[in-house]
């Protein structure tokens, strides 16, 4: 029996230790901040957003991002629509680049819903023209991609005309 | 007696104030009898199946008529024993939801909407007028949800087998509120992108494997639920765990929605006990949709352990319920799907451009021939390439992959060209969808015989999930992942009944590398399992073994070789206890055909132990097994096996039945 023991007990230091190695902290808003907790818990993950000492409600908010007062304040159907666009490019930085280069994907048709566009395809030509625009530098932040493409977007002759919701 | 008072009355014998006395009597004794017509109305009420579902009551193990929530939460009841009490909790909800107390009434409905309405509905509460309009006042924060929510309908999402963590190896399951849109998409699934996702989860507070595992299993977690934007989920899953998602839509009412969502809002705000094998994140998905409809099944054919694939299973077992089938394809996928679109020529160039890591390798004089629409194919191509390989440095703003990912970007925006949508990643490929899989258990019997004329019977049961040979439909390809395998023998010559094999787990996850991607292959067990020695003395072992090594595909994935090193950790369960570290190679072969309705396995295993770590005399092991598989009927399959030792070979033939 007692060489079982030694067995288990090296056997859980091992992995122990293994999942020790994987920690880091929670922070910051976006993503990221979602998914470093998970990453910081490989073996663990199974939710990512366990924050439980906020409402069920007021923690439905759009990201990290949208600060609770805000929420609070004007209610969470108050948050306009450059916010929603804001959480929606937090949460895909990624894909929103890619869809800029591409001039067009979900992130695109997203966008072009919630401003209520009648053209998708144009959203996307006019945003593609713009990339260097919108994306002047490798390493920008979620917020100031999406006030770059609300700038090019409320800016277009085109657009201005087609999306009602602008 | 009424015809009497009115003679009496008539008669003007008796006085007025007596008059009074006895209709206020007859009104008493009305009242006192409608009273006890209306418990017995709450009574019977109380173990409806409606209110049963609402307030998650499941009757009690080994107990005639006692009840017990699967809601934990103590705010989630009215009565201080509703938990265990569905009348006590009736009665208390039926009194308090007829508080004339304005602010804590419309507190409460705005608390329990769904079952407000219930018990509205059914004529059980005192309700005044002013209280109505008050409702609406004060249900600011739900009104909020459910504008954010804004739902036209719901599905369930299934999120694929995901090897790597064990707490998904099993898939997982999460409700997506479908929101209304303001026009309709150019692609099929455009736009989903600000649905609502309702998942139910675990807060795990403990980062010790051992407490997350015994807790896991014993309650210890509270679990919640949460509604998060579904692209956090499609990130998630979809691109940082590279699994496919499968939406089922479900077709419910316009009522039956509006009761899911009160209802959700409900438990939303509370906390159950969440266990990994019975009450988990599947199951709870599916409490929810059992009391936003009443006469859905979902639960009650459900074994001790609820894996998410089967809860799926569960939804097609009620007619009608899914409505459609939607596919969003993980990056991996997305990556091959766009890899499938190229040419060979224009895949050595995708090649060649991610080698040399220049995108603007295209405007190589010796390409200006490549039509324009090519060249965005390509660029397309080596941006999934990015998102898959890299996706979680990408997450983590890594500065050195946004560098190198940047040109490509830059590159593809100066083309001002629109992509046109990949219309393979809108395809929905039936063989993956998990309800179109075998049943999770497999139940073996085996005829064998050996070399030396011994035969004998076999029965092997497998908890779940899937065998590399099993019929792959709705499993991961080039995959075994058996969990809990007990493998009794009974010899016929002697009559010896003797336990062969139990396995807590043992997985086997070939990825055949490709030109694009080099990726390990390995496998992992942990159980009981007995050997022979040269001297065809049988031993048995306790522990653990793992291998790693690698895989390559042929004719078109029909075929795997594969080699792993294997390192084995185990006791020998002997009089002389005693450690015994293994360690050797494992080749093989995998093969299918039509679709794998026939597939082979042959492999080889040389394993070299060292008894108490002793290198002097060490032990070897050589063991070949060849199995032929026959996946005859969806569920029914036959196999041919034979296990070789180079003293002994052992010969069988096996029915498999999965349920």
């Amino acid at each position: 029996m007692k060489i079982f023991l030694k067995f288990f007990v090296i056997l859980s230091f091992s992995i122990a230790a293994n999942s020790a190695e994987k920690q880091f902290g929670v922070g910051g808003c976006g993503l990221g901040s979602l998914m470093m907790g998970k990453d910081g818990n490989q073996v663990l993950a199974i939710t990512t957003n366990g924050t439980g000492t906020q409402t069920f409600g007021i923690s439905s908010g759009t990201s990290n991002c949208v600060p609770d007062k805000k929420i609070k304040k004007k209610g969470l159907s108050g948050v306009s629509r450059s916010e929603e666009i804001k959480g929606l490019v937090e949460g895909n930085q990624t894909a929103t680049l890619n869809d800029l280069a591409k001039g067009s994907g979900e992130i695109i048709w997203t966008i072009s819903d919630v401003y209520n566009c009648e053209d998708p395809l144009e959203l996307g030509e006019e945003l593609q023209k713009n990339y260097k625009k919108i994306v002047p530098k490798v390493d920008i932040d979620a917020t100031e991609l999406s006030s770059n493409i609300d700038k090019v977007i409320s800016k277009s002759d085109v657009l201005s005309n087609s999306c009602p919701n602008l | 007696m009424f015809s009497q008072i009115v003679a009496l009355i008539y008669k003007k014998k008796i006085k007025s104030h007596l008059i009074l006395a006895l209709i206020a009597l007859i009104v008493l004794t009305a009242l006192n009898f409608s009273q006890h017509l209306f418990a017995f109305d709450l009574q019977q009420l109380s173990y409806s199946e409606e209110w049963m579902r609402l307030l998650h009551y499941k009757k009690k193990l080994f107990y005639q008529n006692k009840f017990e929530s699967e809601v934990d939460g103590k705010d989630f009841f009215l009565d201080s024993n509703g938990k265990f009490d569905p009348y006590l909790e009736l009665q208390a909800n039926v009194r308090n939801f007829s508080n004339s107390n304005v602010s804590v009434n419309a507190n409460l409905r705005c608390r329990f909407p769904a079952r407000y309405k219930w018990l509205k509905s059914k004529g059980v509460l005192v309700l005044r007028d002013h209280l109505n309009v008050a409702q609406d006042l004060e249900c600011e924060k739900y009104h909020a949800f459910l504008e954010r929510m804004r739902a036209e309908s719901v599905s369930v999402v299934f999120s694929s087998y995901y090897l790597n963590n064990p707490a998904s190896a099993f898939g997982h399951t999460f409700l997506r509120l479908n929101k209304r849109k303001n026009r309709q998409g150019i692609a099929s699934r455009a736009e989903e992108l600000l649905d609502y996702a309702i998942n139910f989860g675990a807060d795990i507070t403990s980062s010790n494997p051992i407490i997350y595992a015994l807790g896991g299993l014993s309650g210890y977690f509270k679990g919640t639920f949460s509604a998060i934007p579904y692209y956090y989920k499609i990130r998630e899953y979809n691109d940082y765990e590279s699994r496919d998602l499968i939406s089922y839509e479900l077709n419910l009412s316009a009522d039956e929605l509006e009761r899911l969502l009160d209802h959700i809002w409900e438990v939303g705000n509370t906390y159950l006990d969440y266990y990994f094998l019975g009450e988990n994140c599947s199951y709870h998905i599916l409490t929810l949709l059992e009391a936003a409809k009443v006469d859905l099944k979902l639960t009650q054919n459900l074994p001790f352990y609820v894996i998410p694939s089967d809860t799926i299973k569960e939804l097609f077992l009620n007619k009608g319920l899914v409505r459609s089938v939607s596919f969003r394809p993980s990056a991996y996928t997305r990556f091959y799907n766009s890899v499938a679109t190229l040419s060979d020529f224009e895949k050595s160039i995708l090649k060649e451009i991610l080698k040399s890591n220049n995108p603007y390798l295209l405007d190589k004089n010796e390409y200006t021939f490549l039509e324009q629409s090519s060249k965005v194919k390509i660029l397309d191509a080596s941006l999934d390439y990015f998102d898959f390989k890299f996706f979680k440095k990408l997450l983590k703003e890594d500065k050195e992959i946004l560098i190198l990912k940047a040109p490509y970007l830059l590159k593809r925006g100066e083309m001002a060209v629109v992509s046109p949508v990949n219309k393979i990643d809108q395809k929905i490929d039936e063989s993956k969808l998990p309800h179109n899989g075998h049943g999770s258990r497999r139940l073996g019997l085996s005829m064998g015989r050996d070399d030396k004329r011994s035969s004998f019977l076999q029965f092997e049961y497998k908890s779940a999930l899937h065998d590399i040979l099993d019929r792959v439909d709705g499993y991961p390809r080039n995959v075994s992942l058996k969990i809990g395998v007990v493998n009794f023998r009974m010899n016929l010559n002697s009559n010896n009944f003797h336990l062969n094999k139990l396995q807590l787990f043992d997985i086997l996850s070939l990825a055949p590398v490709d030109q694009f991607m080099i990726r390990p292959s390995w496998s992992a067990s942990l159980g009981y399992k007995r050997i022979v020695d040269r001297s065809s003395l049988s031993l048995s072992l306790i522990g653990m073994d793992g291998g790693m090594g690698i895989s390559f595909s042929f004719f078109s994935d029909r075929a795997v070789i594969y080699g792993l090193v294997d390192l084995d950790f185990s006791v020998l369960l002997s009089k002389q206890r005693a450690f015994m570290p293994g360690i050797g190679p494992i080749i093989g072969l995998k093969f299918d055909f039509i679709e794998g309705r026939i597939s082979a396995k042959l492999s080889h295993q040389i394993i070299r132990y060292y008894k108490n770590f002793n290198t002097t005399n060490p032990l070897n092991i050589y063991s070949s097994i060849f199995e032929l598989r026959w996946n005859l009927m969806d569920n029914f399959a036959l196999s041919a096996e034979i296990n070789s030792n180079l003293k002994n070979n052992e010969y069988l033939l096996a029915g498999f039945y999965y349920f």
